[in-house]
């Protein structure tokens, strides 16, 4: 075998130039700099836990919408579904005033809800013709009246239950921040080592080229919203667990902060495009602006508008930077 | 003479360009090319893919400027850029290889979008439906009916359809890119009498293809262009396959590709009295080394039926034996696991991840097949290297998207895709569709060292030299029923036609 190859070797060096996710990082390390010179707070350690520990569940849920976008799919209902996984597991806790609920029956109680939840809907999706946008956004619909059936309106304090991921920390950082990054680890690995991450893009670039390659693009397009489910469940755990009281507030809106992180972070809605290191550093960089806006002082009300600006912003780099490229 | 000089007086001089050079950082794709046409007059630019046919193209449509040279367009000297608004004002319209007309909208009201016939302000239905009638049968087309929605017409008509917009947008020049790709003969007839008429209105046609026959149907002059290049230009009177072929490839080469008898094994596959969607009791038996070629028109229901023996769609009867045992087939992946491998017509649709690197879509297959869960992103770059050497892939290496490759390489590693898995028969979908002459051959010459491994071969090809060349037997197909067998000492391609056609059976 004499040349088996003649590419040229790529080297490190442009192996990182090259990719997406070394300029996110770039931004988000000048943001990190700016941020710091402007508001030193920003930087302190106090700070640094308390922005991780907020971008925790918004973290897990970045992950299952990553996949799920890959997938060529969305799921818009995941907000709705963490508030409805809350209520039910903080009633169950609250046990009608006494607050003497069976904590593991309510974390199992909450995992059911999700996982049959998110089987049933990507059991719609895979077997339908019906959008996964549509039908989502009729799921979310439903969550929201589930968790305002449960809570009737009100809400369950549970006040020292199911603390354990706020309470227990290592070197002052709560356990949801490493469970969170535990979950991006996990699935970087999954994505990369195992034939699902491999069938992921394929089944998100083309459905039906990876048909006749002989994947079952159904059940594995439903197997991406049950896992989702699971990573719900998950997120809304942890959301009782900072929060301690359910209401059916809790996951309003974030579905869209996980989306938004996800394309920050390189996904495309399109599908069959995306990395789970983009979606760590999208969900870092739209973690970090809220909390740097707030220290420097920022009108919460302009906030929206600057978050949104920064998210267009990066989507934008992103686009002309392929474009570029080719 | 004085007469001649009348004709070519008549004849207006619709583009001039002289000296055209285009790169692109830093790679000349394109250098002092020299082109011209007059009105009336069929322009035909043939080129193996990747000779700068495609450049031209978007060089004259005002996508891509030129770095020097000059254009000439209806007897305007451009000066500056050349826009796509500019390109389409002077009148060049181009009929590009993809549809890109408003698949919910009638015929009539893409004819007319944008200067719709309104009388006080409304539009006037019945006067368009009239000039639409006027202008298809002014280029020869009177089987359309204008009211018609466009995404209920054949793909043959919906191009008619793009040439009569053209037309209505009162083109001077129509530049029509493969536009044949995916015709059936007789369609391919109707749209060479379709350039005669436009020829005859005075319009200018630049007719891109790979169809030789096509061309010297049609053309008044044959430029050939190799590596972006003008080779030669030739003269109605002076064209010469051979000649052409040559200039094209640049160097000697038959049209047929000739092949070496290969040793025909064993039974390995027998099919018998498959029904189902278009496909109609069809029974045969495949032996190893063997390609058995599948002809018919357009709608005889091939593609159909492989997608039948692969698991696409179900058969409503018959059955499936490999190496005697029966199988049964209900999605792709029981076909993969039976050892079948099935390379589609459309390899960009059905066939690759655009979007994903070479070594993803090379791997796939084989995860499947041998159900491997854990995978290394090590292994998948050594596994695709290997075949991007074998079957000499032109590319940047295995990580490199898909969508860059050229469509011979993109054939390739389709075919790579398969032959990283262990399969036993094969079938082809128009194996060399949209693919240049060199990349051909190379696929041939692929294809027969499958039979030599002992791997059987199903062809299902409209092109008829191909057919001819390749097959160790024909089965010929007409409404979903095998309509003959020909036997290897029978093949040619009178025979195959006539039968296809269903008319009487000669010999």
């Amino acid at each position: 075998m004499s040349n088996t190859l003649e590419f040229k070797q790529i080297t490190v060096w442009k192996r990182i130039r090259s990719s997406d996710n070394s300029y996110l990082f770039l931004g988000m390390i000048s943001y990190i700099i700016v941020s710091t010179i402007i508001a030193p707070a920003f930087a302190s350690s106090y700070n640094i836990a308390v922005v991780l520990e907020q971008m925790s569940v918004a973290g897990i849920l970045t992950v299952g919408t990553c996949m799920v976008l890959i997938s060529g799919g969305i799921d818009l209902s995941i907000g709705m579904e963490l508030s409805a996984s809350c209520a039910l597991m903080s009633s169950i806790i609250y046990a009608g005033g006494s607050v003497k609920g069976n904590v593991f029956e309510a974390i199992i109680a909450g995992i059911l809800l999700c996982v049959a939840g998110s089987f049933v809907m990507g059991f719609i999706i895979s077997r339908t013709n019906v959008e996964p946008f549509i039908v989502s956004l009729g799921f979310m619909t439903i969550y929201q009246g589930i968790a305002t059936i449960i809570t009737n309106g009100a809400e369950y304090p549970i006040p020292g239950h199911m603390a354990f991921a706020t309470n227990i920390r290592f070197l002052t950082i709560p356990l949801m921040v490493y469970i969170a990054i535990a979950t991006f680890v996990v699935f970087g690995l999954l994505i990369r080592f195992m034939r699902f991450g491999r069938w992921l893009y394929a089944v998100g670039d083309n459905p039906d080229a990876a048909f006749l390659a002989g994947i079952s693009v159904k059940n594995f397009k439903l197997l991406t919203y049950v896992i989702n489910g699971v990573l719900v469940a998950l997120a809304s755990i942890l959301m009782l667990s900072r929060t301690q009281v359910g209401n059916p507030t809790l996951g309003t809106g974030l579905e869209l902060t996980a989306i938004a992180a996800a394309v920050v972070g390189g996904t495309a809605l399109a599908g069959g495009k995306g990395s789970i290191i983009g979606a760590a550093l999208g969900t870092a960089i739209v973690g970090m602006i809220a909390n740097s806006l707030n220290i420097i002082g920022v009108n919460s009300f302009y906030q929206y508008v600057v978050t949104g600006v920064i998210i267009i912003a990066a989507v934008l780099i992103n686009s002309l930077r392929s474009k570029r490229q080719n | 003479m004085v007469l001649d000089d009348k004709v070519i007086n008549k004849k207006k001089l619709l583009i001039d360009i002289k000296n055209v050079t285009k790169s692109f950082s830093g790679i000349t794709v394109f250098s002092d090319f020299d082109f011209d046409i007059y009105s009336g007059e069929a322009h035909c630019i043939c080129g193996e893919n990747g000779a700068g046919k495609s450049t031209f193209i978007k060089i004259l449509s005002g996508a891509y400027q030129p770095d020097q040279g000059d254009i000439t367009i209806d007897g305007k000297k451009i000066d500056g850029k050349l826009s796509p608004s500019l390109s389409m004002q002077l009148g060049i319209q181009t009929i590009y290889q993809e549809h890109t007309l408003m698949q919910h909208m009638t015929v009539l009201e893409n004819l007319f979008v944008g200067r719709e016939v309104t009388s006080v302000g409304v539009i006037n239905k019945r006067e368009m439906y009239k000039q639409s009638i006027e202008v298809l049968s002014k280029i020869g087309i009177t089987h359309i009916n204008p009211a018609e929605k466009v995404r209920d017409l054949a793909t043959a008509q919906k191009k008619f359809v793009e040439i009569a917009r053209a037309f209505v947008k009162e083109a001077k020049i129509i530049i029509m890119d493969e536009p044949t790709a995916s015709f059936s003969l007789n369609e391919i007839e109707q749209l060479l009498k379709v350039v005669e008429h436009l020829k005859n209105a005075g319009v200018g046609v630049i007719y891109i293809s790979h169809h030789l026959e096509e061309i010297f149907y049609i053309a008044d002059r044959v430029t050939v262009i190799r590596d972006g290049k003008k080779i030669r230009t030739y003269l109605k009177e002076e064209i010469n396959e051979a000649n052409i072929i040559n200039d094209m490839v640049g160097r000697e080469a038959s049209l047929f590709y000739k092949r070496e008898p290969i040793e025909i094994g064993e039974e390995v596959m027998e099919v018998k009295n498959i029904s189902g969607a278009g496909v109609n009791d069809v029974s045969f038996k495949v032996h190893k080394g063997e390609i058995i070629g599948i002809s018919g028109l357009l709608g005889a229901g091939r593609t159909e039926f492989a997608e039948i023996l692969f698991g696409r769609r179900r058969p409503t009867a018959g059955s499936i034996s490999i190496n005697g045992k029966t199988v049964n087939i209900k999605k792709p992946s029981d076909a993969v696991k039976a050892g079948m491998c099935f390379i589609t017509e459309d390899r960009q649709m059905t066939g690759l991840f655009l979007g994903q690197s070479i070594s993803l879509n090379i791997i796939l297959v084989h995860s499947v097949k041998y159900n491997t869960r854990f995978m290394r992103p090590k292994n998948d770059k050594e596994s695709a290297r290997v075949l991007i050497h074998e079957l000499r892939i032109r590319c940047l290496g295995p990580e490199q998207q898909v969508r860059y490759l050229s469509g011979g390489n993109q054939q390739k590693v389709v075919l790579s895709k398969w032959f990283n898995v262990d399969g036993e028969i094969f079938i082809f979908d128009e194996p060399t569709k949209g693919v240049d002459i060199g990349a051909k051959e190379e696929i041939y010459a692929l294809m027969l060292n499958l039979c030599r491994q002992g791997k059987a071969i199903l062809m299902i090809s409209s092109d008829m030299p191909e057919i001819v060349a390749m097959s160790d037997r024909v089965l010929i197909m007409k409404n979903g029923a095998i309509q003959a067998d020909v036997q290897k000492e029978n093949i040619n391609s009178e025979t195959i036609l006539s039968l296809a056609l269903g008319g009487v059976v000669s010999k």
